[in-house]
C-alpha cells in the first residue's frame, strides 16, 4: 500500500529531520551514561515516535517495527530501566541508520532486511528485564475491534510497559475522510495532539474495513486505527480527540487479557524449560554465526500463534551480549550503497530571507518587462533603453542570489564525523577526540556533496591508521587520548580543510618500498624524493597501503580514490606527515561556481579579474615619482612601499601580451637603467603614463602587479575554464562581464610562479634588497645557497661564491674522455658532483638536477646538486669539527636539518687539480724571493669567512694575523708597525669598516706603501672607485681564492722590489 | 578509436571545409552553428586555442580546427563557423573556415583513413566517406579535443 507521492515525500522529509540531529543527541546520551537527559532521551524517543507513527500511516510496516522496538529501547532508558551504556547506544545508533537507510529508500523499505536490528533491540530491552517481563517482550497480544476483527498484534511488553505508567489502553478508530480530511486536519496533527497527552502504541490504516464498491457493508470510511495509551480517562476522550465516542474503545488489558494471549501464555508455559534453554542457546549460536539468521529470527519473532515449540521464544537466563554485533557486520556489508543515495539530497535548504529576495527580484523583473513591452510597442527609444538597463540589473542581480542559495556550511558534512569516529574508535579499541573547527564555511553545494565521500575516507584512515591504541600512545608519551581536528578556512580565495591527526605518521618508507615493488617509481626517483614527496606516493593509484589496513577497515579503496575525487572538485590535497607525531592533509578547494567579489583590471584592450581576497591595495605612481618610488635590485624591479621592498611584476610581460614600444613596463625600464629621463622619453614619441599597480598577495607571494588601468570592484561569478587551459598557470577561470564580455580571472600565485618570483627569488631578492637597504654594517650573518645532495642530505655554500644556479635535466650530462659535461651557453662546462670529491652519498644522476655553477680560476665549473635549493641569509654557528673532511668544511645547522658546508675550493682542487698546478710554481717562486715568510694581516668580521680565507692564505705558505674588525685590526698595525706587509680586509664590518681603515691606514707614513686589498662581496663600481680614492689597491670578490691568492702574491712581489 | 570505426547504422555528416580540406562531423554530436565570432584571448594558452567566448552564459573555448589538424591557422572571414559541439560536459566551439551541406549516408561506407590526407593528421579522423562529389574525411571529435598538445 502507498500513500500519494506527495504525502509520502512529506513523510521522508520529517522522517529525515527528525533522524538530522539523532545521532550526536545519541552521543551525548551515551556520555552522560547512566546520569541521563532527560529532555535529550525524550527528544530523540520523540523522533522513533513521530518516525514510527507517520510509518504506520502510510504502511510502512517495517520502517513501524523498526521505530517501534526502537522507542522501546528508549522509554527504557527514559524510565531509568536501561542504562545507555555504549553498548546499548550502540544497537540504536545503528537501528536509527538503518532506519535512515530505509527512509531514503522508502520505496524500498518493505524489502529492508530488519530482523537483526530487531533481534538486538529486542535483545537490549529483554536482558534488562526480570524474567516474568522478559518473558512478555516477545508474548503477542491482539487486540480486537469492537466487531472482533484483529486489528493489532502487539508484544505484551508493550502493553505492561503502558500500564506500569498508569494508563488506560484505547483503541481508536479514526476515519481518514471524516475525521481528518474533511476537518482539514493532518495526520500528523491528529498524532502530535496524541502524543501531548498520551502513547501512540500502535497504529494502521485499515484498507480492507473500506470494503469494495459491490459489498453491502460499504462504509464510506477509511479507518485508522491507532493503539493508544494515555491517562485520560474515557469520558474526556472523545472531546479531546474530536472523535466520536463509539470510536473510542476502552481495552481493558490485564484484569482480563485478550484470549488470545492467555494462549499464547498457555502454550509457553507448556513448553518445557529445558529444550527451551537449549533452544536459546542454538538460537545465539545461530545469530552469531550468522547462518540461517533470516530464518531463526523470522520464526521466533512470528510468535504469536507459535504452531510449534520451536519458535516458542524462551527467557533468556541471563543477558547475551553476543548477538550485539551481528548488526554491526550487517551495518558495514550493506553501507556503502545506501550512503551514496544519504549524500545526494534532492532537496535543498534554503533560508526564507534568500527565498524572499529571490521573490522580489522575480516581481521586479516582471514589472521591468512589463515596462520594456510597452516600450516596445510604443517605439520609445530612451524608454527602451531604461528598462533594458533595468532589466540588466536585475537579472544579474537575480543571478547572484540563485548563486548564493547554492551556498552551503562545510558544517553539514562535518557534523557526521563525530559518529564515524566515534564508531570507529570503539571498534577500534582507541580514544579519540575529534575536534571541529570552523563549521560554518561556506562552500558550493555541488563541492560540499562530492566532499562527503573523500573526507570521510580521510577521516577514517586517521582514526584507523594515524591514531595508535592507548597504551602504545602511553608508551610513547602521548595522551591516551589521540586528537583528530578537522577544520575548514578560507585561505587566498580558497576554501582549506585540514585533517590533523596526532597519531603515528605515515611509514614514508614503507610507502617507497611499496611504489617500488608495483614499478610505480624508479628507485632513482625514490632515492631522490622529499620525505613529503614520499608521503604524497600513497596518492597513487594502484598503490594500496594494504599492509597498514586493519581488518576493521578493510575497505580496499585507496587514496587514489580520494585524490580523483577531489581532482574533480578542481581541489588539491596534500599530505605532511612526521614519524610519530601525526598527520596532516590538507585540502584546498577552489572556490569554482562561486561568487567573488573582484578587481577589474585592463592590460591593452583586454580586462582581467583579481580575487579581491588576493588584493591588498592598489597604487599609482605619477610618472615624476618612478624614479624615486622604484627601484633596481640586480636587474628586476622593487616597488617601496613604506619601507618595504615589494617585487614588481608586469601582467603584459607575464602574459607574454605583444604590447608596444611604450608600455608601463618598457618605460619604467628605460627611466631606471637606460638613464634616460622622463622628457627624452616624451620625445622618442612615448606618452607618459602613471604607473597603476596592485599589490596582490596569496600564500607567501606578494607582489606588485602592473596594469594599464584599473577598473571597479565587482561580483563575478567564477566559471571554470575548459581542459584545453589546464597548462595555463595563470588563470583561476573566467567570467563573464555585463556587456556579455568574458574576462579572464587572474591566479595570483600562478601568475607569481609564472613571472619567475620563486619563493626563493622573493626571499632572495628581498634579503639583497635588505642588505642594500640597510646602511648598518653588521655583517655576522652568512648568506647561504642551500641545496641538496640527496634528499636527505643537506648541503649549502656561500652565496657570493655562486655565479649562477641552473636547472638541467639528466639527461643533458655527456661524459667525454672521462668528465662529465654539459653543453651551456655555447660552451662546454665541465660538471661534478660532491660525492666525486668526498665521503657523501651518490648522486642520483635522473630526473631534474640542479647545476650551481662556480668562477673558479678564470673557469667556470659547474656543482650538480638536487632541488629544492634557497638561498638564506642566517647567523649559523659552523661546526669545523664533528662533519669535517676533505671538500667539506664543516656542518651546520639551517632550520631544522644538519646541512655540509661545502669547501669548494677544495673540491675543485680535487676536481680539476691541474687548474691550479699554475700557482703551485708561484708559491715556489714566493718563497724562493722573499726572506722571510710574508706576514699578512686579514680583517674580517664574520667568523666562517675570517677562517675561511685564513685557512686557504696559510695553505699558500703565508703567515697570517686576523682582527674582527677594523679598529682592532688598526691598533695590531700600530703596535707592530714592521711585522705586516699586505692587508686583506673586509668592506663592511661594525665599528670600523674597510674604507676608514684603509683611510687611517694610508694617512700614517709608517704604511704608505703597505698594499690593501679589499675583499667584498658586492664589488660594484661605485665601490671600487671610492675604494681606489681612500688607497685601497686591489678589490677582490670574497672568496675567490685562485684570484685572491693571484693578487695577494703580485701585490707582495711590487711591495717588495 | 578501432571501435568507433567499425560503427553501424545510419550516418549524418555534417560538412565544412578547413582550409581546402573537407570535412566532416557526426550531426548528433554538433549542438548548434554560429557566427559569433566575438572572443577573448587567453594567453599563455596552446597555440590551436583561440580564446573564450560567452555562449549564452557558458564560458565555451574555441578552437582553431585549421591549425589543430595541422594546417594553416584558420583566417576569420564572412563564411568563417563556430560549430559547438559537446565533448565531456564542455561546450568547445571548433572554428571552420566554410559550412557546406549535410550529407545522409551509412557508418558502413566509411573507410578507413588512409594515412596521410591532403597533409591532415591521421589519428584525428574515424574515417573518410565517399560522396558523390567528393571525399569526406569524417572527424574524431574526442580525439580532436583530446587536451594533449598536438
Amino acid at each position: 500500500m502507498m500513500m500519494d507521492d506527495e504525502t509520502l515525500q512529506m513523510y521522508v522529509e520529517e522522517a529525515t529531520e527528525h533522524l538530522g540531529d539523532i545521532e550526536n543527541d545519541l552521543l551525548a546520551i551515551e556520555q552522560s551514561g547512566a546520569d541521563i537527559d532527560v529532555e535529550l532521551v525524550n527528544k530523540v524517543f520523540r523522533a522513533a515516535h513521530s518516525i514510527k507513527g507517520g510509518a504506520g500511516f502510510l504502511g510502512l510496516i517495517k520502517i513501524k517495527d523498526l521505530g517501534h522496538k526502537i522507542e522501546n529501547v528508549l522509554d527504557m532508558v527514559r524510565n531509568r530501566e536501561l542504562v545507555p551504556d555504549p553498548e546499548v547506544v550502540n544497537i540504536v545508533l545503528l537501528a536509527f541508520d538503518k532506519l535512515r537507510d530505509m527512509i531514503v529508500n522508502v520505496a524500498q523499505s518493505e524489502d529492508a532486511y530488519i530482523d537483526d536490528h530487531i533481534a538486538a533491540l529486542t535483545a537490549a530491552t529483554s536482558a534488562n528485564l526480570k524474567g516474568e517481563e522478559k518473558a512478555s517482550v516477545d508474548r503477542r497480544v491482539e487486540i480486537k475491534d469492537g466487531r472482533g476483527r484483529v486489528v493489532f498484534e502487539v508484544a505484551e511488553f508493550d502493553l505492561l510497559q503502558n500500564r506500569k505508567g498508569g494508563k488506560n489502553l484505547y483503541l481508536l478508530e479514526f476515519d481518514l475522510i471524516h475525521d481528518v480530511q474533511r476537518k482539514d486536519k493532518t495526520i500528523f496533527d491528529i498524532l502530535k495532539c496524541m502524543d501531548s497527552t498520551g502513547v501512540v502504541l500502535d497504529l494502521k490504516v485499515d484498507f480492507e474495513a473500506v470494503g469494495t464498491l459491490e459489498d453491502d457493508g460499504f462504509s464510506n470510511r477509511i479507518p485508522l486505527f491507532v493503539l493508544f495509551g494515555s491517562i485520560i480517562e474515557d469520558d474526556i476522550m472523545p472531546a479531546l480527540l474530536d472523535l466520536g465516542s463509539e470510536f473510542i474503545l476502552p481495552l481493558k488489558f490485564e484484569p482480563a487479557p485478550a484470549p488470545e494471549a492467555d494462549f499464547a501464555r498457555e502454550l509457553l508455559e507448556s513448553t518445557p524449560a529445558a529444550p527451551e534453554e537449549d533452544r536459546t542457546d542454538s538460537l545465539v549460536s545461530e545469530i552469531f554465526n550468522g547462518a540461517n539468521l533470516a530464518e531463526a529470527l523470522g520464526s521466533a519473532g512470528a510468535a504469536a500463534t507459535p504452531p510449534a515449540p520451536k519458535a516458542a521464544p524462551a527467557p533468556q537466563p541471563e543477558p547475551k551480549p553476543e548477538p550485539r554485533p551481528v548488526p554491526e557486520e550487517d551495518r558495514r556489508n550493506d553501507a556503502k550503497a545506501p550512503k551514496s543515495a544519504i549524500a545526494q539530497p534532492d532537496t535543498l535548504r534554503v533560508h526564507v530571507s534568500l527565498l524572499e529576495d529571490l521573490m522580489n527580484l522575480a516581481g521586479e523583473l516582471v514589472l521591468s518587462r512589463n515596462q520594456l513591452m510597452q516600450a516596445i510597442s510604443s517605439a520609445a527609444l530612451h524608454q527602451i533603453e531604461v528598462a533594458g538597463q533595468r532589466i540588466d540589473l536585475v537579472t544579474s542581480e537575480l543571478q547572484e542570489t540563485i548563486m548564493l542559495t547554492r551556498m552551503q556550511t562545510v558544517g553539514n558534512i562535518f557534523n557526521k564525523f563525530p559518529r564515524v569516529v566515534r564508531d570507529l574508535a570503539r571498534n577500534l579499541g582507541k580514544e579519540i577526540d575529534l575536534q571541529l573547527e570552523g563549521n560554518d564555511v561556506e562552500l558550493d553545494k555541488t563541492i560540499i556533496e562530492g566532499l562527503g565521500d573523500p573526507l570521510t575516507h580521510l577521516v577514517r584512515n586517521s582514526a584507523d591508521h594515524g591514531i595508535e591504541p592507548p597504551d602504545e600512545r602511553v608508551l610513547a608519551g602521548k595522551p591516551a587520548m589521540g586528537t583528530i581536528v578537522l577544520k575548514a578556512y578560507h585561505e587566498a580565495g580558497q576554501v582549506i580543510i585540514e585533517i590533523v591527526d596526532d597519531g603515528r605518521g605515515l611509514n614514508t618508507d614503507k610507502i617507497v618500498e611499496k611504489a617500488l615493488s608495483r614499478g610505480l617509481i624508479s628507485p632513482d626517483q625514490a632515492k631522490s624524493m622529499s620525505d613529503k614527496e614520499k608521503a604524497n606516493l600513497i596518492f597513487l593509484p594502484g598503490l594500496s597501503t594494504a599492509e597498514q589496513v586493519t581488518d576493521v577497515s578493510g575497505r580496499g579503496v585507496g587514496m587514489d580514490v580520494v585524490k580523483s575525487n577531489l581532482d574533480q572538485l578542481g581541489g588539491q590535497v596534500d599530505i605532511e606527515t612526521a614519524r610519530g607525531k601525526g598527520t596532516t592533509i590538507r585540502i584546498k578547494l577552489p572556490l569554482t561556481l562561486a561568487i567573488i567579489p573582484s578587481l577589474l583590471v585592463s592590460v591593452g584592450q583586454e580586462r582581467y579579474a583579481i580575487p579581491q581576497v588576493n588584493v591588498d591595495e592598489l597604487l599609482r605612481i605619477p610618472v615624476d615619482q618612478i624614479t624615486e618610488r622604484i627601484e633596481m635590485v640586480g636587474d628586476a624591479e622593487v616597488l617601496l612601499l613604506r619601507g618595504e621592498l615589494i617585487p614588481m611584476l608586469y601582467l603584459s610581460n607575464v602574459l607574454g601580451l605583444d604590447g608596444s614600444a611604450c608600455t608601463a613596463s618598457s618605460m619604467v625600464g628605460e627611466l631606471l637603467r637606460g638613464g634616460k629621463n622622463a622628457g627624452q622619453l616624451q620625445e622618442a614619441g612615448c606618452t607618459m603614463a602613471d604607473v597603476n599597480l596592485v599589490v596582490v598577495s596569496a600564500g607567501q607571494f606578494r607582489y606588485g602587479l602592473v596594469v594599464d588601468q584599473l577598473h571597479d570592484s565587482v561580483e563575478i561569478v567564477v566559471k571554470p575554464l575548459g581542459r584545453h587551459f589546464k597548462e595555463c598557470q595563470g588563470y583561476a577561470g573566467a567570467t563573464i562581464m555585463g556587456d556579455g564580455h568574458v574576462a579572464l580571472i587572474l591566479d595570483v600565485a600562478g601568475l607569481g610562479r609564472l613571472g619567475d618570483l620563486s619563493l626563493t627569488g622573493v626571499r632572495e631578492r628581498g634579503a639583497l634588497a635588505a642588505k642594500e637597504a640597510e646602511t648598518v654594517k653588521t655583517q655576522d650573518k652568512l648568506s647561504l645557497f642551500v641545496f641538496r645532495n640527496t634528499p636527505e642530505e643537506y648541503c649549502a655554500v656561500p652565496l657570493d661564491l655562486v655565479a649562477r644556479v641552473e636547472l638541467i635535466d639528466a639527461r643533458e650530462i655527456e661524459e667525454v674522455g672521462g668528465r662529465r659535461v654539459i653543453k651551456y651557453r655555447g660552451g662546454t662546462l665541465p660538471v661534478f658532483s660532491l660525492d666525486q670529491a668526498t665521503t657523501v652519498q651518490h648522486l642520483d644522476l635522473t630526473g631534474e638536477l640542479i647545476v650551481i655553477v662556480f668562477l673558479m680560476a678564470g673557469h667556470e665549473i659547474g656543482l650538480l646538486a638536487k632541488p629544492p635549493v634557497d638561498a638564506i641569509e642566517t647567523e649559523v654557528i659552523v661546526d669545523t669539527f664533528t662533519l669535517k673532511q676533505p671538500g667539506i668544511s664543516g656542518s651546520a645547522v639551517i632550520g631544522e636539518n644538519t646541512t655540509l658546508i661545502v669547501d669548494i675550493y677544495e673540491l675543485i682542487q680535487a676536481v680539476q687539480p691541474e687548474w691550479f698546478a699554475v700557482r703551485g710554481s708561484i708559491e715556489v717562486a714566493d718563497d724562493a724571493g722573499e726572506v722571510g715568510v710574508p706576514h699578512l694581516l686579514l680583517v674580517e668580521d664574520s667568523d666562517f669567512f675570517r677562517n675561511q680565507v685564513r685557512k686557504f692564505i696559510e695553505d699558500d705558505g703565508y703567515t697570517v694575523d686576523t682582527a674582527e674588525d677594523g679598529l682592532v685590526a688598526w691598533s695590531m698595525l700600530d703596535a707592530e708597525p714592521q711585522k705586516y706587509d699586505l692587508v686583506v680586509t673586509d668592506i663592511e664590518m661594525p665599528n670600523m669598516d674597510g674604507f676608514t681603515l684603509a683611510q687611517t691606514i694610508r694617512q700614517d707614513k709608517r704604511f704608505s706603501l703597505t698594499p690593501i686589498i679589499a675583499l667584498t662581496s658586492l664589488a660594484g663600481d661605485e665601490d671600487v672607485a671610492r675604494g681606489k680614492a681612500v688607497g685601497i689597491d686591489d678589490y677582490q670578490v670574497k672568496l675567490d681564492k685562485e684570484r685572491l691568492l693571484q693578487t695577494i702574491y703580485e701585490w707582495l712581489k711590487r711591495y717588495a722590489s | 578509436m578501432k571501435q568507433q570505426a567499425e560503427k553501424t547504422g545510419p550516418l549524418q555528416l555534417s560538412c565544412f571545409y578547413v582550409g581546402s580540406a573537407l570535412c566532416g562531423i557526426d550531426i548528433n554530436l554538433i549542438q548548434e552553428m554560429n557566427r559569433q565570432m566575438e572572443m577573448t584571448k587567453v594567453p599563455q594558452a596552446p597555440s590551436y586555442v583561440l580564446g573564450i567566448m560567452n555562449l549564452r552564459g557558458r564560458i565555451v573555448t574555441i578552437i582553431d580546427l585549421g591549425r589543430k589538424l595541422g594546417l594553416a591557422p584558420s583566417k576569420m572571414t564572412e563564411t568563417s563557423r563556430i560549430i559547438i559541439v559537446n565533448s565531456r560536459d564542455e561546450n568547445i566551439g571548433l572554428l571552420v573556415d566554410r559550412i557546406t551541406d549535410v550529407v545522409t549516408d551509412k557508418w558502413e561506407h566509411v573507410e578507413p583513413t588512409p594515412s596521410n590526407i591532403k597533409g591532415l593528421k591521421g589519428r584525428y579522423f574515424q574515417g573518410v566517406l565517399k560522396t558523390a562529389r567528393d571525399l569526406v574525411a569524417v572527424l574524431d571529435v574526442e580525439e580532436v579535443l583530446a587536451d594533449d598538445q598536438g
